[in-house]
């Protein structure tokens, strides 16, 4: 009795493994096929180009596998994006220090989280309806404040978080990627609050039943994802192209959810991959710019991507027909 | 803060264009004006008739340019002349609610710029009941097919000739590198976005009459800066040898210029376009003429951007509906002018 626990553990343990890795395998597989058709894709350059536009997508979409994990999900982000950029510029134009501008940004940020946090866990809405009312909401304020225009001409010294390179080669934003990545997977796995938010995923009547606050986790959930569209939005994407759209980041979410659950996480919450999402989003950054190397017309590009993200599931649910 | 974020970004917008209309010829508001008229023939109005214009919001250049063209014809012809505009671009249903307003208030005739293909629609349709005259102005562009499944009658569409805009780009280029054969690219905008495709498709097929512009590549950056950024990024990989960039808006002209400055290539002005072609240059052209777009050529950021006359959309909307109250048919579709502004512009 004792040894077939022991078997099945082991079993499982090696089975998550290799689901685990399945979307490190679909990566190699497309780094293969993209090198092969392009010389140009396996290039330094190139290779950089893809890690940075990872980073903006990649750190939106930690914070939305926390909220995923506590089987909810925030198609707000891309708005949070829009508001706390332009918010942190408006406050730039207006003459505040840069720094204290970003600590701007980052409040309306989490704000905008905490917000969406407790309409679903109070207001007790479902967290689709309460992020996509949050979503029209936040919107609408990065219209209102800005009058649909875009706010430019921001410090030079701000921009070098987007734009500037380390080490003559590493750039910003990668940086800040693999920091908040660190950050993310830490908490998750040593801290309290991951262990909660998967148990909240399980069986949210019996972790409260465990005395876990669950209104406050899944708050937490929701203000990690908004403070994480702020900074991987509001200040890495305006930090790089200088300047702050109230239209930016539409379809963003979309995005986060795509690189969340290429990692492996599941929609159903309670099973949540930090590592996954990490290379989710490579993943998506490898594709979309291998079929720019390519030229592939713009119509065919958007169902390829579709297609691959298909077959990169495909693979993935194989793995875990598999274990079962 | 509110208030005052909008106040200094009205300032802004404001400023600029007016710097840009007092420093560059096509820019200013009576350039493409005769004697105070645009269109030709336009007959006395035999009364004043009430003209409403329900634009987008005031708080772009665009549309300012817009509502002062419209007010000024409107005082030239002796009628009344009333402009009706939203908070921001999000808000589709307060226009409709305007126009509603308009219909009950018994205006002789409208121009509207929906801020969709399909919000108006509905008011639309009332307004072609209530036998109102009904201009359509620049953007966006209200398609056939919905007016003709809502019974919308349009007198007139009124905006620039998209597809002309990429003409005039394809040639501006294979202009400059003369007897050299070049490649370029194209930044598209929206995919299925009418505008796009019309700006797409005016460059594509002039490039392929132009025997020394190899197009290598074209691709979507969906209007947005960050994505032309790096879509550019990936072009000029894998084409080190481009030499002319045209992008569908200005929006993405900005994305790309900084693609392309950030792999240390040399953007060409108009000080030193006879480099059109030598190898590390680009010619990058946007569209629309948005002020900071405008700023980078004037500075010498950027190559230029075919900017457009949004003062004479709302001149001729005046004279479209003063043509069509008085029984004159004005042409089903009025282009305003374009022109592809360098920064030798400049006075």
């Amino acid at each position: 009795m004792v040894s077939q626990v022991k078997t099945t553990t082991t079993k499982t343990a090696a089975m998550d493994t290799i689901r685990a890795n399945a979307v490190i395998l679909v990566l190699v597989l497309i780094i293969v096929a993209l090198s092969v058709a392009s010389p140009y894709f396996l290039t330094v350059g190139n290779i950089m180009d893809v890690a940075k536009q990872a980073s903006i997508n990649g750190i939106i979409a930690l914070g939305m596998t926390y909220v995923i994990t506590t089987g909810g999900i925030d198609l707000s982000v891309g708005s949070t994006w829009a508001l706390s950029g332009v918010v942190g510029a408006l406050l730039m134009k207006a003459g505040v220090p840069w720094p204290v501008a970003l600590l701007g940004c980052i409040a309306v940020g989490s704000l905008c989280g905490y917000l969406s946090g407790l309409l679903v866990t109070r207001g007790r809405l479902q967290p689709f309806i309460a992020t996509l009312a949050t979503m029209n909401v936040y919107r609408g304020i990065a219209l209102i404040i800005t009058g649909g225009y875009t706010v430019y001409g921001l410090p030079a010294d701000f921009r070098f978080i987007g734009g500037g390179v380390l080490f003559s080669i590493i750039p910003m934003p990668v940086i800040v990627l693999l920091l908040i990545f660190v950050v993310s997977w830490f908490i998750f796995r040593y801290q309290v609050l991951g262990r909660y938010l998967t148990a909240i995923g399980n069986n949210r009547e019996a972790a409260r039943l465990t005395g876990i606050n669950v209104n406050r986790m899944i708050v937490m959930a929701y203000v990690y994802s908004g403070l994480l569209a702020a900074i991987g939005g509001g200040i890495l994407a305006t930090a790089r192209i200088s300047a702050a759209e109230p239209t930016i980041g539409s379809g963003a979410e979309l995005d986060a959810i795509a690189a969340v659950v290429l990692g492996g996480t599941s929609m159903a919450g309670g099973n949540s991959r930090v590592f996954g999402t990490l290379i989710g989003a490579i993943l998506l950054s490898a594709i979309n710019n291998g079929l720019t190397l390519l030229n592939v017309p713009t119509y065919y590009k958007i169902a390829v991507i579709g297609l691959i993200i298909i077959a990169a599931m495909l693979i993935d649910s194989f793995g875990k027909e598999t274990r079962d | 803060m509110k208030k005052f974020a909008l106040m200094a970004l009205l300032g802004m917008a404001l400023l600029a264009q007016g710097i840009f209309a007092a420093e560059v010829e096509f820019l200013e508001d009576s350039s493409g004006l005769t004697n105070g008229t645009y269109l030709q023939n336009v007959p006395k109005p035999s009364k004043p008739y009430n003209i409403a214009n329900i634009t987008r919001t005031l708080m772009n250049a665009h549309w300012v340019k817009n509502k002062d063209g419209f007010e000024a014809a409107a005082k030239h012809y002796g009628v009344n002349g009333n402009v009706f505009a939203v908070q921001s671009e999000a808000d589709v249903m307060d226009q409709a609610n305007i126009l509603d307003t308009i219909i009950e208030r018994k205006f002789d005739a409208i121009a509207v710029s929906p801020i969709t293909e399909q919000n108006l629609l509905p008011s639309l349709r009332k307004a072609t009941e209530a036998g109102i005259v009904i201009i359509n102005i620049d953007t966006a562009e209200i398609l056939e097919a919905d007016a003709k499944a809502n019974n919308i009658t349009l007198t007139s569409f009124i905006g620039s000739n998209n597809y002309e805009a990429g003409v005039i780009a394809a040639q501006f280029m294979s202009d400059q590198f003369g007897s050299k054969t070049a490649e370029v690219a194209v930044i598209e905008g929206m995919p299925g976005d009418t505008c796009a495709i019309d700006r797409t498709n005016g460059f594509t097929e002039k490039a392929k009459e132009l025997p020394n512009l190899k197009l290598v590549a074209s691709q979507t950056a969906r209007w947005d800066r960050l994505q032309a950024l790096e879509v550019t990024t990936g072009i000029l990989r894998a084409n080190p040898d481009i030499r002319g960039i045209y992008c569908n808006n200005d929006t993405m002209v900005l994305g790309a210029m900084q693609a392309a400055t950030d792999l240390g290539y040399t953007i060409l002005t108009s000080d030193n376009l006879d480099k059109a072609g030598e190898p590390k240059t680009l010619i990058i052209i946007g569209n629309d003429g948005i002020p900071e777009a405008l700023e980078s050529v004037r500075d010498g950021a950027l190559t230029g951007t075919i900017a457009q006359k949004p003062y004479l959309m709302g001149y001729a909307a005046i004279e479209a509906a003063i043509m069509a109250l008085e029984g004159q048919a004005p042409e089903a579709k009025i282009a305003t002018p374009i022109k592809l502004v360098l920064k030798n512009d400049w006075k």
